[in-house]
């Protein structure tokens, strides 16, 4: 029984570090009734006593484990922007457009203007630096977007547990 | 309005099948779903907490806050029951897949041919 109780603390133990692999919200509602379930599980497959039934048992949670984190990291990627409040989905439905028309309009021809000093460049090359630099401005900030929308969620739900 | 959420998965259409009998935790739903699948359907603890989290965001189930058996039972448990909603839900599924057996079965083929 002893023997037992190991195994299934050392399970428990390889399980919870599976259990990170699925996305933080995820993680936080369900991974203490997970870990139970699991513990259940593997209660029962150790009362039965054959190595036949635990590996059975680990072939089907590594599948179970390697297939629902897949689905639970696409939904995440998937969801709205702006579930939790419309006026958010909005705000940033109106900001992409507005900072590319700016990006385009103003910062890249600045950025060439910063960056060649006063020397008159010809308006082909001019443009086509301008188009580079707002490219470039372009592309930080659909990363850095990326970033933070990944992020708020997350820092949102730090706040609320630690308050 | 229920019509909007069909097909529903094996796993969902299972979970909601249990929970018709009355409120129950995850280990209680995943033995049922085996036991009423004749162990065909066997739901791992990630497939049944997805499924169970889509069904929450879709108001199909909810989460309750009675224990069964408060002395008998851990407390750490969380138990799910179904809503208004997910009752439509399964009503219209199991609608839709009877009519589906029944248009099966009025073909040529599936009459003649016995499962084995």
């Amino acid at each position: 029984m002893a023997a037992g109780n190991l195994s299934i603390q050392y399970s428990e133990r390889v399980y919870n570090a599976l259990l990170s692999l699925y996305p933080f919200h995820f993680r936080v509602r369900f991974a203490p009734e997970m870990l139970q379930l699991f513990r259940d599980c593997c209660r029962d497959a150790l009362e039965k006593g054959q190595v036949a039934v635990v590996v059975a048992f680990w072939l089907r949670l590594t599948r179970d484990v390697f297939v629902s984190v897949v689905r639970e990291r696409g939904r995440e990627l998937m969801r709205p922007v702006g579930a939790e409040h419309p006026l958010v989905g909005i705000v940033d439905l109106l900001l992409i457009p507005s900072m590319v028309t700016a990006n385009l309009i103003a910062l890249g021809p600045i950025l060439t203007l910063l960056v060649r000093g006063s020397a008159k460049l010809p308006l082909d090359q001019f443009f086509m630096t301008s188009g580079f630099f707002s490219v470039a401005i372009g592309t930080l900030a659909v990363v850095a977007s990326v970033v933070v929308t990944k992020l708020r969620p997350t820092v949102r739900l730090w706040v609320k547990l630690s308050a | 309005m229920a019509k909007n959420f069909l097909p529903l998965t094996p796993a969902v259409f299972h979970i909601l099948l249990t929970l018709a009998d009355g409120e129950a935790h995850g280990y209680a739903m995943m033995q049922e779903v085996a036991r009423r699948s004749g162990g065909t359907v066997r739901l791992g603890p990630g497939t049944l907490y997805g499924a169970i989290s889509r069904l929450l965001e879709d108001q199909l189930i909810e989460e309750s806050e009675e224990r069964p058996d408060p002395d008998m039972d851990d407390s750490r448990r969380r138990y799910y029951r179904l809503t208004k909603l997910g009752g439509q839900v399964l009503a219209a599924e199991t609608e839709r897949l009877s009519d589906l057996v029944k248009a099966a079965r009025s073909t040529k083929v599936v009459r003649k041919l016995k499962p084995v």
